[in-house]
C-alpha cells in the first residue's frame, strides 16, 4: 500500500499543479544561483572586517530565517489554498471518491503543495552545511535545529490544513490575527502569560533554532516542546482527516476533544516550569513574582475552558447517536474540569499550592464546562455558533463585569473599599483566584461563598437558557397542532465539508 | 489504434479488443444478473429540512434508473447520499450486499459519480488529470495510457486529450467529467444531469453510450430534464418530489401510469381569441386546460373517435383551429399527471 501510486496522487497533482518539476528545478537552480553569488562575492572582496566566523553564524541565521518563512508561511498557505481550491471546486469531493483513506489525502496535501518548501529546505540545509563545515560548526547542530524547525513546520501545516478545512478562510484570518498579534505586541504578551503557546513555539523563541553561535541545549523543556508538537499535530492530523472525509458531524470525537483539553494542561504545565528556557525577556527579574504566575495560570484556565467547548459540543452530539456517550458524557464533563484544575500545578511560585486549592479550582472551572455541555446538549440542533454566543455572553456576565464593577467601585467608592472590592471580586471566577494565590493571607470573603456564587451564575444562566428552550418548544407544538412532534423529532446536525 | 476504429455498440467489433479495457478494475466484481443496488429507508435532512424522505429501491445488473423532478426534489441529494458524499439521517445504502460507508474501499471500486458541474482540475491537461485519476484509484502505470485512450475515445474527446482542461468548451468538460467516472470502471455510475451541456449531436452519442455500459452489466442511475431520450436507454424509472420517491417502476409501468382513459391534447389557434378557457371548460370532459395566446392544451378523452367529436365541437363553436393533436400517454405525461408542483 505504501508504494502504490495512488499513496500519491493527491501530493503528485498538487506538485503539478504548483508548476511540476520544471518549477522547481528553476526555483532551485535560481537559490543556488543566488547563494552562489553572495559566497563568491565575499571571497572575491576579501572578507569584511569581522571574523569569518561571524560572519558565518549570521549567514547561517539568515539562511534559516529565509527558511523558516519559507517553510512556515509560504508551506501553510500553499497548504491552504490547495485545500481551498479543491473545497470550492468541489474537486475534494472527486478525492473523496477514490480509494484513497483520508490520512493518505491529507498527507498528499500537506507534503503536495509544499515539495517546493520542502526541497528549498533541503538546499538550505545542504548550504548551511558547507557554512558550518567553513566555520567548524558541529553539522549535527544544524542538522537538530533543521529537525526543529521541520517538527514545527509540521504543526503549522497540519493546524493550516485542519483549520482551512473548517472554514475554508479560515488560515487567512488567521495568519492576518497573528500578523496583527506580532505587530500590536499582542501575542509577544500571549506568550508571557500562556506557557504553553511559548512551549509550543519553542523553536521560534528563546533559545531558537537560529542560534549557532550557542546552540540549543537539550534541556527537559525543549522535549516537553516536542512532545507537545507531536500531540498537537497528531490531533490536528487527525481532525483533518474527519473533516477531509466530510461524513462526520463533529470535527473529533469526544475522546480526542478530551485529549485536546489534556494537550492543552500539559504544555501549559510543562510551559509554566519551563518558560525560563525558551523567553528571552531582557528583565526576566521584574516578572519572577507570584502575581505573574497567578496570571498565568488563570489565564492558561481561560484558553483551558474556551477549549473546553470542544469536548462539551461533541459529546452533545455524539450523545444523540451513540448510547454509550449517553453514559459517558457526564464522566468525561467531570474529568475535564479535573484535567483543568491541574494547570496550577505548573508552577510552585504562588504559595500554598495544595490539593484545597486545586479543588477550589476545580469547583470554579466545573460549572462553565458543565454548563457548556448543558448549553450543547439544548442548542446543538441549532448552530455551534449559538453555543459559542451564550458561552461568550456568559463569559461577559461572569468573569468580566464583577472585575469591572469591582475595579469601578473601588476607584469610586470611598472607605470600605477593599472589602466591597473583595465581595465583586469574588463574583468572578478570575477575582476569586487571583485573590486566592495572590492575596492571601488578606481577609477575604470565605471561598466557601465565592463558590456558591461561583454556582449561582451558571445555574442562572443555564435556568433562562432553558427556559428559553420551553418557550420555543411551546411555540413549535402550537404551530405542529399541539402533537409535539415537530419538536421531538431531533434531526441529525447536517454533515460538514 | 485499433479500438478507436471499433464501434462501442456491438459485441462482435469488440472482438480483438484487450481484455483488460472491460475488465473490471482490481476489487470490482463480476455482476452481471446480481443485485448490485439497495436504497433502504433513506432520509437526509439539512437541519430541519428533509431532502430526501424515507426512499427505498434496488437494482441489479444492467439495469438504468432515470430519476425525474423538479429542481429541488431531492435527486442529487440521494446520488450523493449513494456516492457515499452525503450522510443520511436514517437507512443504508448496499453495494454488492456490503453497506456504504465513508472511507469504504470497496465501495469506492464500486461507484462511479458523475456531478452536474464535474470537478476538475482546471490548470491540467485532458490526459495529465485522466493519469492523476488513475493513480488515484491505484490502476496499473502499464495500462493507464491504454485505458485513458480508450475511454478519450468514448467520449470523443482524443483530439483534446492534450488541451488544458480550462479552455474546453463547458460539454467537453461534461466528458471528461463522464470519462473520469468511467475510468476506474465501476459497476454502479451515478451521474447527475449528464446530458445538460452536450450538444444534440453529443446527446445522441451519450445515449449509445449509456445503452452500452448498461448492456455491459452496468447499474445506472441518472438524474435528468430530458424525459423524452429517458425510455431510450433507461429500464427503470423514479419520480421524485419533495424528497419523496412518488413513482417507481419500469418505464412501461411508470407510462402506463398515465393511461386512464384519457390524453393530452395540444390545440394551436390561428389567432388569439378571448375566453378561450372558458369556451374549452364549457365542453363535458375536457380539464385541465394550459391557456396560451396560441396554444391551448388539455386533457380529455382518448381515441379517434372521441378526437375527431372533439374536434368537430371546437369548429363548431367557432374556434379558429390551426392544428390539433393528441399526445399518446408516456413518460412526460406520467410525469405530468402526479401534479408535481415546482419547488422554488
Amino acid at each position: 500500500m505504501i508504494g502504490s501510486s495512488r499513496s500519491y496522487a493527491i501530493g503528485m497533482a498538487h506538485f503539478q499543479l504548483a508548476g511540476g518539476a520544471l518549477s522547481l528545478g528553476l526555483m532551485l537552480s535560481a537559490y543556488a544561483l543566488i547563494f552562489g553569488a553572495v559566497v563568491g562575492s565575499y571571497l572575491y572582496y576579501g572578507g569584511t572586517p569581522y571574523a569569518p566566523a561571524k560572519i558565518t553564524d549570521a549567514a547561517i541565521t539568515i539562511l534559516f530565517m529565509v527558511e523558516a518563512l519559507v517553510l512556515l508561511l509560504f508551506g501553510a498557505a500553499r497548504i491552504s489554498l490547495a485545500i481551498r481550491n479543491d473545497v470550492s471546486s468541489r474537486m475534494m469531493e472527486s478525492h473523496r471518491l477514490m480509494p484513497i483513506p483520508a490520512w493518505r489525502a491529507v498527507a498528499g496535501y500537506l507534503l503536495g503543495g509544499t515539495t517546493h518548501a520542502l526541497a528549498f529546505a533541503g538546499l538550505t540545509l545542504i548550504f548551511a552545511w558547507i557554512l558550518a563545515a567553513a566555520a567548524h560548526v558541529p553539522l549535527g547542530d544544524v542538522a537538530f535545529n533543521q529537525g526543529l524547525l521541520l517538527l514545527f513546520a509540521g504543526l503549522v501545516w497540519s493546524a493550516a490544513a485542519l483549520l482551512t478545512l473548517i472554514y475554508r478562510h479560515a488560515f487567512f484570518i488567521a495568519l492576518g490575527m497573528a500578523l496583527l498579534g506580532i505587530c500590536s505586541s499582542f501575542l509577544v504578551y500571549a506568550t508571557i502569560f500562556l506557557p504553553g503557546v511559548l512551549l509550543l513555539m519553542g523553536p521560534l523563541i528563546g533559545q531558537t533554532v537560529f542560534r549557532y553561535s550557542s546552540p540549543v541545549r537539550l534541556e527537559w523543556g525543549f522535549a516537553a516542546s516536542i512532545a507537545g508538537q507531536a500531540a498537537f499535530f497528531a490531533l490536528f492530523f487527525n481532525g483533518a482527516c474527519r473533516r477531509y472525509r466530510g461524513m462526520y458531524a463533529t470535527t473529533f470525537t469526544a475522546t480526542q476533544a478530551f485529549l485536546l483539553v489534556l494537550a492543552w494542561v500539559f504544555v501549559s504545565v510543562c510551559g509554566m516550569g519551563a518558560w525560563k528556557q525558551f523567553l528571552m525577556l531582557p528583565r526576566p527579574y521584574e516578572w519572577d513574582q507570584p502575581g505573574f504566575y497567578a496570571m498565568q495560570v488563570v489565564a492558561s484556565i481561560v484558553v483551558g475552558m474556551l477549549l473546553s467547548l470542544i469536548p462539551a459540543y461533541t459529546m452533545a452530539v455524539e450523545q444523540g447517536e451513540s448510547r454509550r456517550m449517553a453514559y459517558l458524557a457526564w464522566p468525561l464533563v467531570v474529568v475535564t474540569a479535573v484535567a483543568l484544575a491541574l494547570i496550577p500545578f505548573g508552577t510552585d511560585q504562588i504559595g500554598g499550592l495544595t490539593w484545597k486549592n486545586v479543588g477550589i479550582t476545580f469547583l470554579t472551572v466545573a460549572p462553565f464546562v458543565m454548563a457548556a455541555y448543558l448549553f450543547c446538549r439544548w442548542y446543538r440542533l441549532v448552530a455551534f455558533g449559538w453555543v459559542v454566543l451564550w458561552l461568550s455572553v456568559g463569559v461577559v456576565v461572569l468573569w468580566l463585569a464583577p472585575m469591572v464593577v469591582a475595579l469601578v467601585a473601588y476607584l469610586v467608592l470611598p472607605g470600605d473599599s477593599q472589602k466591597i472590592l473583595q465581595t465583586i471580586t469574588t463574583l468572578s471566577p478570575i477575582g476569586l483566584l487571583i485573590d486566592r494565590w495572590v492575596e492571601e493571607p488578606r481577609d477575604q470573603v470565605s471561598p466557601i461563598a465565592g463558590m456558591i456564587v461561583q454556582w449561582v451564575g451558571p445555574g442562572m444562566l443555564l435556568l433562562l437558557a432553558w427556559a428559553l428552550r420551553r418557550v420555543k418548544r411551546g411555540a413549535t407544538e402550537d404551530r405542529s397542532g399541539g402533537s409535539g412532534m415537530a419538536a421531538v423529532g431531533v434531526p441529525a446536525p447536517p454533515a460538514v465539508g | 489504434m485499433e479500438r478507436a476504429d471499433t464501434d462501442f455498440l456491438t459485441g462482435e467489433e469488440r472482438t480483438g479488443e484487450p481484455e483488460r479495457a472491460f475488465a473490471p478494475a482490481a476489487g470490482v466484481r463480476r455482476t452481471m444478473g446480481m443485485e448490485l443496488l439497495r436504497v433502504e429507508n433513506v432520509t437526509v435532512r439539512f437541519g430541519r429540512f428533509t431532502a430526501v424522505q424515507d426512499v427505498s429501491f434496488s437494482l441489479y445488473a444492467g439495469q438504468t434508473l432515470g430519476l425525474i423532478g423538479p429542481n429541488g426534489s431531492g435527486k442529487t441529494t440521494l446520488l450523493r447520499t449513494i456516492a457515499s458524499l452525503q450522510r443520511p439521517a436514517s437507512g443504508t445504502v448496499m453495494i454488492h450486499g456490503e453497506q456504504v460507508r465513508p472511507g469504504l474501499e470497496s465501495a469506492a471500486r464500486n461507484i462511479g459519480f458523475t456531478a452536474d458541474v464535474p470537478p476538475l482540475y482546471e490548470g491540467m491537461k485532458v490526459r495529465q488529470f485522466l493519469q492523476f485519476v488513475a493513480a488515484g484509484y491505484g490502476l496499473m502505470p502499464e495500462e493507464t495510457g491504454t485505458l485513458i485512450d480508450f475511454w478519450l475515445e468514448k467520449v470523443w474527446l482524443t483530439d483534446k486529450a492534450g488541451a488544458k482542461i480550462k479552455g474546453l468548451s463547458r460539454g467537453m468538460k461534461q466528458r471528461v467529467g463522464v470519462a473520469r467516472t468511467l475510468l476506474p470502471n465501476p459497476n454502479v455510475i451515478l451521474l447527475d444531469e449528464p446530458a445538460a451541456g452536450l450538444d444534440p449531436a453529443g446527446r445522441v452519442q451519450f445515449r449509445r453510450l449509456l445503452t452500452d455500459l448498461r448492456e455491459q452489466g452496468k447499474t445506472l442511475i441518472l438524474s435528468s430534464h430530458l424525459l423524452a431520450d429517458m425510455p431510450e436507454y433507461c429500464t427503470h424509472i423514479a419520480i421524485m418530489s419533495k424528497g419523496s420517491l412518488m413513482k417507481f417502476g419500469t418505464v412501461a409501468e411508470v407510462s402506463a401510469g398515465a393511461d386512464d382513459g384519457r390524453c393530452r391534447y395540444t390545440l394551436e389557434l390561428a389567432e388569439p381569441i378571448a375566453n378561450v378557457e372558458a369556451e374549452l371548460a364549457g365542453i363535458a370532459g375536457i380539464s385541465e386546460i394550459a391557456p396560451g395566446r396560441l396554444r391551448v392544451t388539455f386533457l380529455y378523452e382518448s381515441g379517434k373517435d372521441r378526437a375527431a367529436g372533439l374536434l368537430r365541437t371546437l369548429v363548431g363553436k367557432g374556434i379558429p383551429v390551426a392544428g390539433f393533436s393528441a399526445h399518446a400517454p408516456g413518460l412526460e405525461e406520467a410525469y405530468l399527471r402526479t401534479g408535481i408542483q415546482q419547488v422554488d
